[in-house]
């Protein structure tokens, strides 16, 4: 071959080869000093990395500070989520040692949405976590975190006042940056509530790692520590709590204690009940739906949210609404009871068939009598009925701190015209409205605060759940006793009502006898509920002591038949251990306080 | 012995200092791998064991003694032995698809006595003497015989290496000839019609939605046309061209659907660079640019990169080793590296101009064309201008394959330039 064409062909492909290299070495320049920075930068950062340290979350104690929900410290077990591609073998290692069964695991891992370590083992024994220790280096990356975990000491115990916790939905971890995949997030009651309160924020750890995941060591400037949540106090007396709900174990119920001066509620119980721990260890879909088909609705608040009508004790309501306006007098007598009273063309029954005979209103008020109150509410007009109704608290929300409460409902005409047209209905309701039936609905809340009220300076006040919030700084933030404008009724009409309800008790022919608690002296009323699906629920409201009470209960069993049978004992016991703690005394036995 | 000697007095000083150069600088590199320094504190286990350096060791020794006898053997016999060679370097290839054994979604690897030996590899020394040989002896044939011919011998390499399935080693196989080609008197335009369904291809990579390329592609095809018609080719072997450019852009889209997905996954990152990538097929790359640019312009020092030692490197001792090197000896030391390389190939040209024999001239460059493409297309991965494929940096990545074959090819270089006048 010709030489010199040689050459040429050699200068070409050197040149060719020569721009190539030059391209190459340009971009390597480009690199290492132009973007030098930049990528030092990176290098750095690549070394280094920030795991979230997450905030304790707040602990919910009782008044007196026994802890009701609590963190207990549990070791997870993680894998990183980036890894898992090629993780197959180490996977069934894991599964192997733990003695997990690989499908489970598989499960679990697909089912999990965590975006960087994704859990294997949830609630980690110490055995567990031994075994992995153990074989470290045949399960790399393999990561035991302790991280808190809300428990619920006491189970149960104030379950709907407390709430639980579930796993938080994607919603919310887009809505707010808080929370990722996989975290707990606060359902219902305090827990829910006061989730801003009680989660704190997170803190972050910076660390040096290498690419396997191994933490190399602590980058001090990328570390934030967290913030812990804040401490919330309840109003509840957690003895007092667990008295209450001992009392309504086996019924269908609920029970509100409020603390006459304050509105702090002392016990708020709803039967039957759940145990919030059973949410926070991951719930399986089985049981899930075992509890919302619960035809008792256990995870209904009944306290609060429960609507019943309100029966006799609204005859308080009844009875001031007409004294207020002058249309009868505490002497007034109408015809005497016969067990049955005639209006238009129908029998209106008195509770007592046998009949009353003639009482005044303090006797009616005594003897609970129906008929009385019919002949009664003739002097008044629904919507006078309702105004008095509506000043003692009930058809609207009590503003109760912390959770949203049934308003119940007060009828008034604007109320019947709309739901049975106009003049479609006859004053034939007001019967029914006078002995607290009807269309009336009241929850035990209003109830117990209606009562505090008649009892205590005839205001009424802001139901508390909360004492105390104490932020993780040490601030304390006591609740403030909010008092409504108005008071309830006069003074004159009060201290009537206030006699007469010492008589339902006290009076030997009162249907409250059964609500006697020794060495104090308690008001209230009792109520049996007409309930159209059913036998009477059972009711008894109270307040004590009576002249100047310290407390003030409301107490329903449904469908239980008699107030003053059924649910009067459960209020003395209820009455009778709070007057053992007032004294500073333990509570007895149920059976042994007398 | 004393043959050995003489030849290797006789041959390029330049291509010799330039081996054992990069021979040294390429084991520190595996040595330097080796050295986890978040290992010294009992952490973390190295991920690269000691014992691949060892391996590397024996290798370099393995290498060395392969070339001295490559080079000590008058090449005029390997002219005879050409395609025996080859074929027999064709026939381990197809030993391997039956017996081989799967190594990271392959079948490469050929397991003799302990030994692991990728037959792809030897097949690129083969594919050289049997080039060599053919044009050689058909130097005055049109280049349409000899460009038909050349392909005709290195289609079932190519094909037996892209379906095993290692498109990266396939590649070097027409990068070879090509060079070589040229060389024996093909024209450059006519080397470039001829590579132009590669282009065609390229362009209808550039999205995995036909509808995104359809129109580039159009517009490519009618430039070729232009550019044939300057040509002036024969009217038969234009058509040809123009049918084989639109077959193949016709034909990407099922041929990419026969694509490995980790390759798929890997050439879309290329083209489509995103951080969530990172993490994933583009993290090799993101890596390996971050272990260079944050070596600056003199390195982090020798046994001192973070970004290997923290072992974010992935194939740090293999294909990306180069990336450890940018990062250790910065920009002063990459340079050097490719200075080097840039020699070997500058003697080989040199060779190949001044020997007598077409056959040696011919080999030299295919030596030339080897060392070109495997380092162009190594470093380019590396720094991140080309998709990531499985190729090794000659005398740098770990293998004794890509070693064997690195030195055998500087053997056979010895030998030519060593009896240049032969004839």
């Amino acid at each position: 071959m010709d030489e010199r064409r040689r050459q040429w062909r050699a200068q070409v492909l050197l040149a060719l080869v020569g721009a190539s290299f030059l391209a190459v070495a340009l971009s390597l320049f480009s690199m290492q000093v132009l973007q030098y920075r930049h990528f030092e930068e990176l290098a750095r950062r690549n070394r280094q990395d920030q795991y979230r340290v997450p905030a304790p979350r707040g602990i919910v104690a009782d008044r007196s500070g026994e802890e009701l929900a609590e963190n207990v410290y549990q070791a997870r077990i993680t894998y990183p989520r980036r890894l898992l591609a090629g993780a197959d073998s180490t996977i069934a290692r894991f599964a192997s040692l733990l003695e997990l069964d690989p499908a489970t695991l598989e499960q679990r891992i697909a089912a999990s949405n965590e975006p960087d370590r994704v859990t294997l083992v949830r609630r980690a024994t110490p055995e567990q976590v031994a075994v992995v220790e153990e074989h470290r280096l045949v399960l790399p990356q393999v990561q035991v975190t302790v991280g808190p975990r809300r428990s619920y000491p006491f189970g149960s115990l104030a379950a709907h006042l407390l709430g639980y916790l579930g796993e938080v939905r994607r919603e919310e971890t887009e809505s707010d940056s808080h929370y990722r995949p996989g975290d707990m997030i606060g359902r219902l009651g305090i827990e829910s509530a006061a989730e801003r309160l009680l989660r704190g924020s997170h803190g972050k750890r910076g660390v040096e790692v290498n690419a396997a995941g191994h933490i190399v060591g602590d980058v001090a400037a990328l570390t934030v520590p967290p913030l812990g949540g804040s401490r919330l106090f309840l109003t509840t007396d957690y003895r007092l709590q667990a008295r209450v709900e001992e009392l309504l174990r086996g019924k269908v119920g609920a029970c509100v204690v409020m603390e006459v001066r304050t509105g702090d509620l002392l016990a708020v119980a709803s039967s039957p009940t759940y145990d919030p721990n059973e949410f926070v260890a991951g719930i399986s879909s089985d049981r899930m739906k075992e509890i919302l088909e619960d035809p008792d609705k256990r995870m209904f608040n009944r306290a609060f949210r429960g609507a019943y009508p309100p029966g006799s004790p609204f005859k308080i309501i009844t009875a001031a609404a007409a004294l207020e306006r002058n249309r009868v007098r505490p002497t007034t007598r109408f015809q005497p009871c016969t067990g049955k009273y005639r209006f238009g063309d129908r029998d209106f029954h008195c509770w007592d068939l046998n009949g009353h005979g003639s009482l005044d209103l303090e006797g009616a008020i005594i003897q609970s009598c129906d008929v009385y109150f019919y002949q009664l509410i003739q002097e008044l007009t629904v919507d006078e009925l309702a105004d008095t109704a509506r000043r003692f608290g009930l058809g609207r929300s009590t503003d109760v701190e912390f959770f949203s409460d049934a308003s119940g409902l007060v009828p008034d005409s604007a109320w019947y015209d709309k739901a049975f047209g106009r003049r479609r209905w006859t004053a034939g309701v007001k019967l029914n409205l006078a002995i607290g039936q009807g269309e009336l609905l009241a929850t035990p809340l209003q109830m117990a605060r209606t009562l505090a009220a008649v009892g205590g300076d005839g205001y009424l006040y802001r139901p508390h759940t909360c004492l105390v919030t104490e932020s993780a700084y040490g601030n304390r933030d006591v609740r403030r006793v909010v008092r409504s404008q108005e008071p309830i009724c006069s003074e004159r009409v009060r201290r009537f009502l206030k006699r007469a309800l010492r008589g339902v008790v006290a009076e030997e022919r009162g249907t409250g006898g059964l609500a006697r608690v020794a060495g104090v002296e308690i008001s209230g009323k009792t109520g049996t509920a007409e309930n159209s699906s059913g036998e009477d629920h059972a009711w008894f409201v109270a307040y004590a002591p009576s002249e100047d009470p310290d407390v003030a209960v409301a107490l329903i069993v449904e469908k239980a038949g008699h107030g003053g049978a059924v649910a009067a004992p459960l209020v003395r016991e209820v009455l009778d251990a709070y007057f053992h703690l007032k004294r500073g005394e333990p509570i007895p036995a149920l059976g042994e306080s007398r | 012995m004393t043959t050995v000697t003489r030849t290797l007095l006789r041959s390029d000083g330049w291509a010799i200092g330039a081996w054992l150069l990069l021979m040294a600088i390429g084991l520190a590199a595996v040595f330097s791998c080796t050295v986890d320094f978040s290992a010294l504190d009992q952490v973390v286990p190295s991920t690269v064991a000691r014992s691949v350096f060892e391996g590397q060791l024996l290798w370099v020794g393995v290498g060395i003694l392969a070339a001295l006898a490559c080079a000590a053997i008058p090449y005029r016999h390997f002219d005879t032995l050409a395609y025996t060679s080859y074929a027999l370097s064709l026939a381990l290839i197809l030993l391997v698809l039956v017996l081989g054994r799967e190594v990271g979604g392959g079948r490469r690897w050929l397991i003799v006595g302990g030994l692991s030996l990728q037959p792809s590899e030897l097949a690129k020394v083969g594919l050289v003497l049997a080039l060599a040989r053919f044009l050689a002896s058909h130097g005055k044939r049109g280049p349409t015989f000899l460009v038909t011919g050349a392909f005709a011998i290195l289609a079932p390499a190519f094909l037996l290496v892209a379906q095993q399935p290692d498109l990266g080693t396939a590649l070097v196989f027409p990068a070879i000839a090509i060079p070589m080609l040229f060389w024996a008197g093909v024209r450059m335009s006519f080397l470039f019609a001829l590579a132009s369904p590669a282009f065609s291809a390229l362009v209808m990579f550039y999205s995995d939605r036909v509808v995104d390329v359809i129109w580039p592609w159009v517009i490519y095809v009618l430039v070729l046309l232009v550019v044939l018609y300057y040509l002036r080719l024969y009217l038969l072997p234009s058509i040809g061209l123009a049918f084989a450019n639109i077959m193949t852009g016709l034909a990407i889209p099922l041929v990419w659907e026969k694509l490995q997905p980790y390759q798929q996954a890997r050439i879309l990152t290329f083209f489509n660079p995103s951080d969530a990538d990172r993490l994933n097929y583009g993290y090799q790359t993101f890596q390996s640019k971050v272990a260079i640019g944050s070596g600056g312009l003199f390195g982090k020092g020798f046994l001192a990169g973070t970004q290997k030692g923290l072992a974010f490197l992935p194939e740090r001792h293999t294909d990306f080793i180069f990336s450890v090197v940018g990062e250790e000896f910065g920009l002063i030391g990459a340079i050097l590296i490719l200075g080097l390389f840039y020699v070997v190939i500058w003697r080989a040209l040199r060779v190949a101009t001044v020997v007598r024999r077409p056959f040696g001239s011919l080999v030299a460059v295919g030596v030339a064309s080897y060392f070109a493409f495997q380092v162009l297309v190594n470093v380019s991965i590396t720094v991140g201008l080309l998709p990531v494929t499985g190729l090794p940096l000659p005398f740098f990545s770990k293998g004794g394959s890509s070693m064997l074959v690195s030195c055998l090819m500087m053997g056979l270089l010895f030998n030519v330039s060593a009896r240049w006048s032969d004839v």
